[in-house]
């Protein structure tokens, strides 16, 4: 009985597929809801600064004078609390995973544009 | 009387997957003392809380374990809407207590597949493992997330489930239920597991009960105590008995694992069966004033969370015990008298988790 069950586990493992993924042949699995990193558009940012407060681990950094937003992402831990919280979806997440960084401050850096309805300018740009 | 050495185990050692250290005191191959230390890995999340929104903590609350996540998230909104007196809707019950099986669906084929690791039975591990995953796929594709869910928030959840979806996590849970079966009927009916674990690290009710067992440790022992008949989130609706098996050894207490499996995805469907149309979160205002406790039940045993809150944004106290460290004391006593070489399996059998231990 023993040799037709490993006869039959066998033949089963010889003729089909891998239960792991072929990774780099095939791509990873991913869902929509994954969440693999954050993406900001400046475009879209009121400068409320709600991203940066409510940070669970203050990896946000919002500077409402010279309108910039920089994000530390060896800080951030993808939990998506900003992007629930942002009022204008400036924010949001992608499924895929940023790809690996060497240097310590992974910092993103980005200048807010002032939003052309505003006669006048809202302050002189930072350098990145 | 021969001459007592102290060998030291752990925090590294090839079977522990967390860092716990035990001093052992034997008597040629035989443990007569343990002396336990932690400390490796304490982080200090809970002074976290007076620096944190409360209700963002509960993404630090749920980075207290990696396996369990899900479940200590929970419990702390549970403590957070306990002191706040917010009445959830009936749907993020729901769909909390579908996460929480889950979790612990997937936390009990871990640690099946560790054990089978800890005895050098690799190929049950990667079986145990294989299985895993599916479980991990459906955590990922509801929630976002593979281990860190991230999807319980104060007032409800995050993300809503749609019902086909649900559906299709029943459908797929009962082709593993089927894979379970195959896993578990090794872990019950195989001769050279039954021999390994058999007898070994024997804790009495009586013992299990004094001191403090928690979860399968203590179901293991013959007490029929599991926090899901306490009637937290959707269980009071739903049926379920818990697993006990009257042995108390290490054999006892993977039979109580492996037939958690089957309970919990009967649990699973029975709460699909049943889940409510409705808003998925409620609007939660101001700022809790007040104390109290939430209990759960982990994977692991039963998990306590106390808060403490003034009436202001930050918490004045948030306090966790959980289900490992109050199994520590039991393990102690399970190890008196074994060999040096059923050390490894016997500390595995309380499925520690020091990370949550020491927080």
């Amino acid at each position: 009985m023993g040799v037709f069950t490993i006869a039959k586990t066998i033949t089963r493992n010889l003729f089909s597929r891998p239960p792991t993924s072929r990774y780099p042949a095939e791509p990873a699995k991913r869902f929509d809801l994954t969440r693999g990193h954050l993406v900001f558009t400046p475009e879209g940012c009121r400068v409320c600064r709600v991203c940066m407060l409510r940070c669970p681990t203050q990896a946000i950094v919002v500077d409402r004078e010279k309108r910039t937003w920089e994000c530390d992402h060896f800080r951030c831990i993808t939990c998506g609390n900003c992007v629930d919280l942002c009022p204008t979806d400036a924010l949001h997440l992608e499924p895929a995973y940023r790809s690996p960084e060497a240097a310590h401050p992974a910092k993103e850096f980005h200048t807010i544009p002032v939003p052309p309805p505003k006669p006048e300018a809202g302050g002189e740009k930072a350098e990145a | 009387m021969s001459r007592q050495i102290v060998i030291p185990f752990g925090p590294q050692h090839p079977v522990l997957p967390e860092p716990l250290h035990l001093d052992l005191v034997m008597e040629d191959e035989r443990v007569v003392d343990v002396i336990p230390s932690i400390g490796y890995v304490h982080r200090g999340l809970e002074k976290l809380v007076e620096k944190r929104d409360y209700k963002d903590f509960v993404f630090i609350a749920e980075r207290i374990c990696g396996i369990c996540s899900f479940i200590h998230g929970m419990t702390y909104c549970h403590a957070v809407e306990g002191v706040m007196d917010l009445d959830v809707p009936p749907r993020a019950v729901y769909l909390r207590t579908v996460w929480s099986e889950l979790s612990r669906l997937h936390s009990h084929l871990l640690w099946l597949g560790l054990l089978a690791d800890s005895m050098g039975f690799e190929s049950l591990f990667m079986q145990a493992w294989r299985l895993r995953e599916h479980v991990l796929d459906d955590l990922e594709s509801t929630t976002g997330n593979r281990v860190i869910q991230g999807a319980c928030k104060v007032g409800g959840v995050r993300h809503d489930v749609s019902d086909q979806k649900l559906r299709e996590i029943v459908d797929g849970l009962g082709q593993l239920e089927a894979g379970m079966q195959d896993l578990t009927n090794v872990f019950v009916h195989d001769d050279s597991v039954k021999h390994r674990l058999s007898d070994l690290g024997v804790l009495t009710e009586q013992q299990a009960w004094d001191l403090g067992a928690a979860g399968p440790v203590l179901r293991a022992s013959g007490v029929a105590n599991d926090i899901r008949q306490t009637g937290y989130a959707a269980y009071d609706e739903l049926e379920f008995t818990p697993v006990v098996e009257t042995a108390g050894d290490c054999y006892a207490r993977t039979v109580v694992r492996a037939k958690e499996l089957f309970t919990s995805v009967d649990l699973i469907r029975q709460a699909v069966d049943r889940i409510p149309e409705g808003p998925i979160d409620m609007k939660v205002t101001g700022n809790p004033k007040g104390e109290f406790y939430a209990r759960s039940e982990q994977p692991r045993g039963e998990v306590v969370h106390y808060v403490k809150a003034n009436g202001t944004k930050n918490l004045v106290r948030f306090r966790v015990r959980t289900p490992t460290f109050t199994n520590l004391p039991p393990l102690l006593a399970a190890m008196k008298g074994i060999e040096l070489a059923d050390v490894p399996v016997v500390v595995l059998s309380i499925d520690p988790c020091i990370g949550c231990a020491e927080r």
